[in-house]
């Protein structure tokens, strides 16, 4: 579904990532783990076509996001970091723009905002505007916009930041949904706890280099992927 | 005061940062806004000097110091009134820097002192060239240059305080309800509203004629000590009264920190709270709209929601209508006392009648031109510009949405203000059609020009929208590029008239726009595309 083959991102003289390449197989949950200014922001950017870079490829399901990134676009869905959306709309409103941007019909946005809304907790509170949300709903409201439009791919940076409890459980159990019925989810995330319990398969990063990629199982081995983190950051 | 020094360089650091251009391929872009900045600076020398010639007949040279006084005054206060409320009282750093062991009259401080800071550009913009034409009509004494300097820096500070009260005001009035930013807006304008009648109605400004500056001058110095004491200060140096206007300032400044740090606190804490509507089992409302339609309401809903863009977009506009207003209701009265200026006024009531088809283009021009609304739409993004970026809509249908988002704010005033004087005036058919063809065509390149200098100088870092509005490279340069623009078309507009006849004239002037917005689309649709597909927060 994802391939990234050599992928070189500059930040003047700074290589941001050093010829990063994996891919990310149909129906997987891949973590994507590494320190702070890693590269894992700046990667997901460039595969969601919001980043350029200066060598190698990304494709999306054969689709070079390069050269087609529209096409690409349309099978992704992103949820950044820190939510920041447009504040001054109404969180229905930012809702059905993000629809509109993937030609959802009213109907199958009605169903699927309808239920994601629900199982955030948000049936509610979709008449407001979103500047008058908390962080945690702010990134809720992002999860939803993503999702309402049934995308093959979601590609997710920290998505647990700022969330509840129980919305982390309910949107752990929503990414295996997605994954049980075809999807393919790309996230990063600092806590190694949920990406271990999580993902299928994971690659590490440091200093814009891949250092491990593969099954989770594989590279934990008999330790925990905490462990193994840590390990991988002394060298 | 090391806690005011250390706030002041961060925050100032954050401000210059708008206009720091560090990457080797991008710091050409520095070189613009300066440049701009400096052929107004130049331009106004030149007209100051040819003042200055008609002043040295008459002995009365200093005149000109109090004008530029009061002129630089007066432009501080006019856009200092709508943007202080949100460089005061709604920077993004708010709640970081109240978390800190900082009294809020710190905070405060730096606040005004980079409002002051950034407004010393009009100072050096219109005071300095006034400064350096007199000293090089008049045979100064040292004290001028003393004097002078002085003048530079304590200039900005009256109108800043104005505008921080009047901001003040604005704030806690408006933060008492639920539309805040709706009665911000409104609030503004009724303030700038005041302040022009004001200026109007002090010591009966108005009843001049227009010719005589030195009357305009000794009228000045009447009301505004600070325009008369620079004025004394040249002609008949007084250490005394020297020392006065700098305390009299400093006082001023002072007294403004004082009275904004009592309330700075429960302002913001109010600005911050949003109505947040009651749970309702509400039933949602989804309607399929295209990706054109959805990225237009989503700027007019940003446009209607930053008062600051508002106000800063729409004074083209609202004069415009006042014009067009005071035509349609009082062009007899008007044109008797343009006849009445001077004897041997080239035309007659019934040729200005004739020409209005001319006057109305060129307002519509006027309008137009002077506003660029789309020169901070991309920048006003900010953090949301990743999420736009990761959509499935392309770079340039983004763009020519956000142009006509703008289209669609500017077209509807300058064609009903336009009918108005069709109506009124009965023009012909032709010279209707010829207007009608501006109304679309020149806002369609102000707004085409804007959205290509926000894409070149888009930042997305700013700490609040007054500052993106304000303070940016792309404003700054979209601001002496309208005004150039301005000038440039209406000179062209009267030349073409004059040589090809009215109908030929603006025929001519609408090909000349039409090019320009063909060429202006061409460049959207390769480097405008480029360059969307670049950016990134």
């Amino acid at each position: 579904m994802i391939e990234i083959k050599n992928v070189v991102k500059l930040y003047g003289d700074k290589k941001a990532l050093n010829r990063v390449s994996f891919t990310v197989g149909k129906g997987e949950i891949f973590g994507f783990i590494g320190h702070n200014g890693a590269g894992k922001t700046t990667l997901i950017k460039a595969i969601c076509g919001i980043l350029d870079f200066d060598e190698g490829r990304i494709l999306i399901d054969g689709k070079s996001i390069k050269d087609d990134p529209i096409a690409c676009k349309k099978e992704m869905a992103y949820v950044p970091d820190a939510p920041e959306l447009y504040e001054d709309m109404k969180a229905i409103s930012f809702i059905n723009f993000v629809c509109d941007m993937y030609d959802v019909s009213a109907e199958a946005r009605g169903q699927n905002i309808e239920r994601f809304a629900k199982i955030f907790g948000m049936q509610d509170e979709l008449n407001n505007v979103i500047k008058s949300f908390s962080h945690g709903m702010k990134q809720k409201v992002a999860l939803i916009a993503a999702l309402a439009h049934n995308p093959k791919i979601l590609i997710m940076d920290e998505p647990f930041v700022g969330l509840d409890p129980k919305a982390i459980f309910d949107m752990k159990e929503l990414m295996k949904d997605i994954v049980k019925n075809g999807g393919t989810i790309f996230f990063s995330t600092h806590i190694l706890d949920v990406a271990e319990k999580l993902c299928d398969r994971v690659a590490i990063v440091k200093n814009g280099k891949i250092v491990k990629v593969g099954d989770m199982k594989e590279i934990r081995g008999d330790k925990s992927l905490e462990k193994v983190f840590l390990e991988l950051e002394a060298k | 005061m090391s806690k005011l020094f250390s706030l002041l360089k961060a925050t100032m650091s954050e401000g210059v940062q708008l206009f720091n251009y560090r990457a080797k391929d991008e710091r050409s872009k520095r070189a613009m806004p300066i440049l701009l900045a400096l052929l107004v600076g130049i331009a106004m020398f030149f007209s100051v000097n040819a003042m200055m010639a008609e002043l040295k007949e008459d002995g009365a040279e200093s005149a000109v110091l109090s004008l530029y006084t009061i002129v630089t005054a007066v432009i501080i206060v006019t856009e200092g009134i709508y943007k202080s409320s949100d460089l005061l009282f709604r920077p993004r750093d708010n709640d970081a820097l109240l978390a800190m062991p900082i009294k809020k009259s710190t905070i405060v401080s730096a606040r005004i002192i980079k409002f002051y800071l950034f407004e010393m550009l009009y100072c050096l913009i219109f005071l300095l060239p006034a400064i350096i034409a007199y000293a090089m009509n008049v045979d100064v004494e040292i004290s001028y240059y003393l004097v002078a300097m002085t003048m530079l820096l304590i200039v900005p500070i009256i109108p800043i305080t104005i505008s921080c009260i009047m901001g003040l005001i604005i704030s806690a009035a408006s933060s008492k309800f639920k539309h805040k930013t709706f009665l911000q807006i409104v609030l503004s304008f009724a303030a700038l509203f005041v302040f022009a009648i004001l200026i109007l109605m002090v010591n009966g400004v108005s009843d001049f004629d227009g010719r005589s500056i030195i009357a305009v001058s000794d009228k000045i110095t009447e009301f505004y000590y600070p325009a008369a004491a620079f004025a004394n200060l040249v002609t008949n140096f007084d250490i005394g009264q020297y020392l006065i206007l700098i305390v009299i300032n400093l006082a001023v400044l002072i007294v403004t920190i004082f009275i904004i740090s009592r309330f700075y606190f429960q302002i913001i804490t109010r600005i911050n709270v949003v109505k947040h509507a009651e749970k309702t089992k509400t039933k949602y409302i989804f309607t399929k709209h295209g990706q054109v339609f959805a990225v237009v309401k989503k700027e007019l809903i940003k446009y209607f929601n930053t008062p600051v863009l508002l106000m800063n977009t729409a004074i083209g506009l609202v004069l415009f209508i006042v014009v067009v207003g005071a035509l349609c209701l009082k062009f007899d009265d008007i044109a008797a006392s343009l006849m009445a200026t001077t004897e041997d006024f080239p035309l007659t009531l019934d040729e200005m009648r004739a020409y209005l088809p001319s006057v109305t283009f060129a307002l519509v021009a006027f309008a137009s031109l002077m506003t660029f609304i789309t020169s901070t739409m991309i920048s006003l993004e900010g953090g949301a510009f990743n999420l736009l970026k990761s959509l499935p809509i392309s770079g340039k249908k983004v763009i020519m949405s956000k142009v006509l988002a703008a289209m669609l704010l500017i077209v509807p005033v300058t064609a009903l203000g336009s009918i108005a004087m069709f109506v009124r005036f009965q023009f012909g058919i032709l010279d209707m059609i010829l207007i009608l063809i501006a109304v679309v065509v020149i806002p369609l390149v102000t707004e085409l020009i804007g959205i290509l200098i926000n894409l070149k100088y888009a930042r997305f870092d700013a700490e609040s929208d007054a500052v993106t509005v304000k303070q940016s490279a792309s404003v700054v340069i979209s601001t002496f590029l309208g005004l150039g623009m301005v000038l440039v078309a209406i000179s062209l507009t009267f030349a073409a008239v004059f040589f090809a006849g009215q109908a030929a004239g603006l025929a001519m002037m609408n090909a000349v726009f039409v090019v320009i917005a063909m060429y202006l689309y061409f460049a959207v649709a390769t480097w405008g595309k480029e360059r969307y597909s670049k950016l990134a927060a």
